[in-house]
């Protein structure tokens, strides 16, 4: 209902909510808002460009009659939280950011009267993930499950604080815990995310297909469907990760990580042109950081640098408007840094990352921008730490093959460039050149699928 | 009023897939921050009302009554509503007063698809359980553990879910051939159904959650409007029932009182965080996720903020919650909402605990005289009916009983309990929502509950 490319009163049209809290983006002007709504919105829970209309309505209702409720009872926790929690919901649902600020503050005022409400704090600690303040989740998390062991979302957030502070064997202690009091799809697509980390993509998909299967009907299973889509991409299985993007599209038409799968899923089989324009139309409804990047990488395999560059002008702007809300985009700037070539900003971003949170994405990103500015010997440790608990993305595993051949471990390099070639390298132009030339290094034959478009 | 209405039966509308923010810049490789969906709501999972009560057509026997996947919206297609396959259903009786399971009756699905080529539900006019135009097919199995007898069986399998009221054209003559048709009987005398049916609750929800202004009080309300009538929030929903008939006997005559407890719940598996074989899909223990005994449980037994840790509980631990239904939540808000209308603070039901000794009772001992078992022993959560006598909130539920209006009345101290003559005056025994009965009428025959809404409706 947002991410139209439309300006910001089409929102308004169809959210139908009056009296809506701002922060201060009405001076950036509605074509900002809607930039924003995208972004903030982001990959999972992007409400399409035609949502049920039922749900729209009620949530404007609610969330009135929830503002109402603070009024009428300024001292009551639960109406805080009702309302914060509800405004968080819309703000997913809209694209609309402002309604991040209400949240925000309807939480803090819902901690302020009740600082041992659970559910408040698994909120905040669940807003605090969502503006990526990482280490502002993980307290919070932690009071709120130790507040209630048995609050799903209390555990929940704190496996997710964990995971994004790089504490694995905590993560994974606090995930046991809540398949313990309640195995449902919030656990199940965390497992699946675990393994995922440790590199079992096939035990990751059984159990983001028990997590597909415990949904409700709705954007939830769009949500979660979108993430099976992605696992069945790396595992090279086409046929099923397009399935899964349809049957996500079907729950949430114009779920935006299924779109995005869908052109992914096209680049693959080799149909270029009809995923330019896929991306094309999904960039202009929804200029987010995502879309945009595989836009231009997409532009710069068919050798179209105007395209490409506006893309990834729009990628920069994305990141300084997130910036300028307060919401770090360190690891994603320093990963988009590198793929352009600018090893010193880069580094400089991958730095400040690993010195907020160590986790094996930051590690990954701090190794490979140290590596391109000639520090191999530092880049070692990192990478080791960034494989430490066996992910086996490619773009990490070539990562780790370069910076063993730079530091004359052949053997090693070898054995990471071939667990590369056994995914699907469909983040693409960057890796590639890096991977061939390594392959002709160490004798290795690319399979077909590694091979320039 | 209901929190838990509100929480079961409104936020699954609003939800909005209830998941978190996504990843805000998250790339599909290597994504540094990857939210995995909050979603709380877990609909097939989710019991939205239990029902028991002496069947009107044969005294002999007690019919239980779950219903799950609230709000169904009947026009489903072609994804209808189902059963959860991974979800294991169940009804639980004590009979002896100790708030024990003395028995349990588990319900397992499966579903399969006759023809995975076609998305659709059926191919053709569906005119029997068993027709090859009927593409997906959901079947079940029960199994009874009689703990007082010491004996587990399956006592019923490859029994067929009614399908889905698609529409006149694709399921003409509903009721007849296919709702009415998915009652067995089986060998025991027990006799069951699963499917689709009109969602038996009735309540104005939206005023309820819009700050409790109950028609037709809203004019004495805190924030006053105009009078309006009651509008029901389930009107022309469904909902998946399961229905269980058992012969009053075969539960009682171990024990030998007529009073017996029933609580619902459901579980589901458990899993692995790092898999020991490549294989295996759900190979963990089952874990109870939904419990219900009463209605309005929540307002009135489940201390704030307790929700999780009360779906995990089993009735022998309620004890634990003792404090929060003597002094129950909502009792408190009516005041507060109601200037001017005052409720009862302590009402001595001779249990020594002060408070609202009178709550206590009915929800966590039985009244004495009506549903409280000569074999009491353990106060706990279920809903407690005496099958020798009449059946009806709260001795048991029937389908048609205004759970809401008798809860709220009960709350305000308005339903005669000794002890409150003072308070069982207008407005505190007229409380309600307005709303007094369901838009379909309950049938005469198992189960009872009326046919669901077709797509078409």
């Amino acid at each position: 209902m947002t991410t139209t490319a439309s300006p910001a009163s089409e929102i308004h049209d169809v959210n139908p909510v009056r009296d809506r809290p701002r922060r201060g983006v009405t001076l950036i002007g509605p074509l900002i808002v809607v930039l924003l709504g995208g972004l903030a919105v982001g990959r999972f829970l992007f409400a399409g460009s035609s949502p049920s209309e039922t749900q729209t309505v009620v949530v404007g209702t609610e969330l009135d009659s929830l503002r109402a409720r603070t009024v009428a009872e300024p001292e009551s926790p639960t109406a805080w939280l009702a309302y914060g929690e509800t405004a968080m919901r819309t703000a997913i649902a809209t694209g609309d950011p402002s309604f991040y600020g209400a949240a925000q503050s309807a939480l803090d005022t819902a901690l302020r009267l009740a600082p041992d409400s659970a559910d408040a704090l698994a909120a905040r600690a669940g807003l605090a993930l969502s503006l990526h303040d990482f280490p502002g989740a993980l307290p919070l998390a932690e009071r709120a499950a130790e507040l209630n062991r048995f609050g799903v979302n209390a555990l929940a957030a704190l496996v997710d604080a964990r995971l994004e502070n790089g504490d694995y064997d905590g993560a994974e202690a606090t995930l046991k815990q809540l398949l313990d009091v309640n195995p449902g799809t919030p656990a199940y697509a965390r497992v699946s995310y675990f393994r995922q980390l440790t590199g079992d993509l096939e035990g990751a998909r059984t159990a983001m297909q028990q997590a597909v299967q415990a949904a409700g009907p709705g954007n939830g299973r769009a949500v979660v469907l979108g993430y099976l889509g992605d696992l069945n991409l790396e595992m090279g299985d086409y046929d099923a990760a397009e399935e899964a993007y349809s049957a996500a599209l079907a729950q949430q038409p114009g779920n935006i990580a299924a779109e995005l799968g869908h052109a992914r899923v096209l680049i693959a089989r080799g149909s270029l042109a009809e995923a330019t324009a896929r991306l094309d139309a999904l960039v202009a409804r929804s200029p987010q950081p995502a879309p945009a990047t595989l836009r231009g990488e997409l532009a710069l395999l068919q050798g179209d640098s105007t395209s490409a560059d506006s893309a990834f002008r729009l990628v920069r702007a994305n990141q300084l408007i997130l910036r300028s809300q307060g919401i770090s985009t360190d690891i994603e700037s320093s990963n988009f840094d590198a793929d352009r070539g600018d090893w010193a900003a880069a580094l400089e971003t991958a730095r400040a990352a690993h010195t907020t949170r160590q986790t094996m994405f930051s590690a990954d990103a701090l190794a490979w921008a140290l590596l391109n500015v000639g520090r191999s010997t530092e880049a070692l440790p990192l990478i080791e730490d960034a494989l430490a608990l066996g992910i086996t993305t490619p773009s990490i595993r070539v990562h780790a093959a370069a910076i063993y051949a730079e530091v004359r471990q052949p053997e090693r390099a070898h054995d990471e460039l071939a667990i590369a070639f056994r995914s699907t390298p469909w983040l693409t132009p960057s890796i590639r050149p890096v991977a061939a030339r390594l392959a002709d290094e160490l004798g290795l034959t690319p399979p077909q699928n590694w091979s320039p478009l | 009023m209901s929190n838990k209405r509100k929480l079961k039966r409104v936020i699954p509308v609003l939800g909005l897939s209830g998941a978190l923010v996504a990843g805000l810049i998250a790339q599909a490789d290597a994504s540094s921050h990857r939210e995995a969906p909050l979603i709380t709501e877990d609909p097939v999972a989710d019991i939205t009302d239990l029902y028991t009560f002496v069947s009107p057509d044969d005294a002999s026997m007690v019919t239980l009554v779950m219903n799950v996947n609230p709000f169904e919206d009947p026009a489903g297609g072609p994804n209808f509503h189902k059963f959860g396959d991974d979800v294991r259903y169940r009804f639980n009786i004590d009979v002896n007063g100790d708030a024990k399971e003395d028995f349990e009756y588990d319900f397992r699905f499966a579903t399969k698809v006759k023809n995975p080529k076609t998305f659709l539900y059926n191919t053709g006019q569906v005119t029997t359980l068993g027709d090859a135009d009927l593409n997906v097919v959901q079947t079940y199995s029960v199994f009874e553990d009689d703990e007082l007898r010491d004996k587990e069986a399956t006592i019923g399998k490859n029994l067929v879910v009614a399908p889905a009221n698609v529409g006149k054209r694709s399921t003409p003559d509903y009721e007849t051939n296919l709702g009415a048709a998915a009652v067995a009987t089986l060998s025991n005398g027990m006799k069951v159904f699963a499917g689709p049916r009109d969602d038996p609750f009735f309540a104005d929800l939206g005023k309820i959650f819009d700050l409790g202004s109950l028609g037709p009080f809203q004019p004495a309300h805190l924030i006053p409007t105009d009078a309006e009538p009651g509008e029901d929030y389930v009107a022309m929903k469904n909902v998946h029932t399961i229905a269980l008939q058992i012969p009053i006997a075969h539960l009682t005559e171990v024990a030998g009182d007529p009073v017996i407890g029933v609580w619902a719940t459901t579980f589901r598996r458990s899993a692995q965080t790092r898999r020991s074989d490549g294989t295996q899909k759900a190979s963990g223990d089952w874990v109870q996720i939904s419990r219900l005994g009463m209605p309005l449980v929540n307002e009135v037994v489940v201390p704030l903020g307790a929700k999780d840790k009360f779906n995990a509980s089993r009735p022998r631990s309620d004890g634990q919650f003792a404090a929060s239904v003597l002094n129950p939540e909502l009792a408190n808000l009516i005041p507060v909402l109601y200037p001017g209308v005052t409720v009862p603070t302590s009402v001595d039901a001779g249990l020594g605990l002060g408070g609202r000794e009178d709550i206590a009772t009915i929800f966590l001992t039985g009244i004495p005289g009506v549903n409280k078992s000569a074999l009491f022993s353990r106060p706990s959560e279920m809903l407690r009916i005496n099958t020798s006598t009449a059946s009806g909130f709260p001795n048991g539920r029937l389908l048609t009983d205004d759970v809401v209006d008798v809860s709220l009345r009960a709350l305000a101290g308005g339903i005669g309990f000794p002890g409150t003559e003072a308070f069982n005056v207008a407005p505190n025994n007229a409380l309600g929502d307005d709303v007094s009965t369901n838009d379909k009428t309950a049938t005469g025959t198992f189960p009872y509950v009326a046919e669901p809404w077709a797509g078409t409706d």
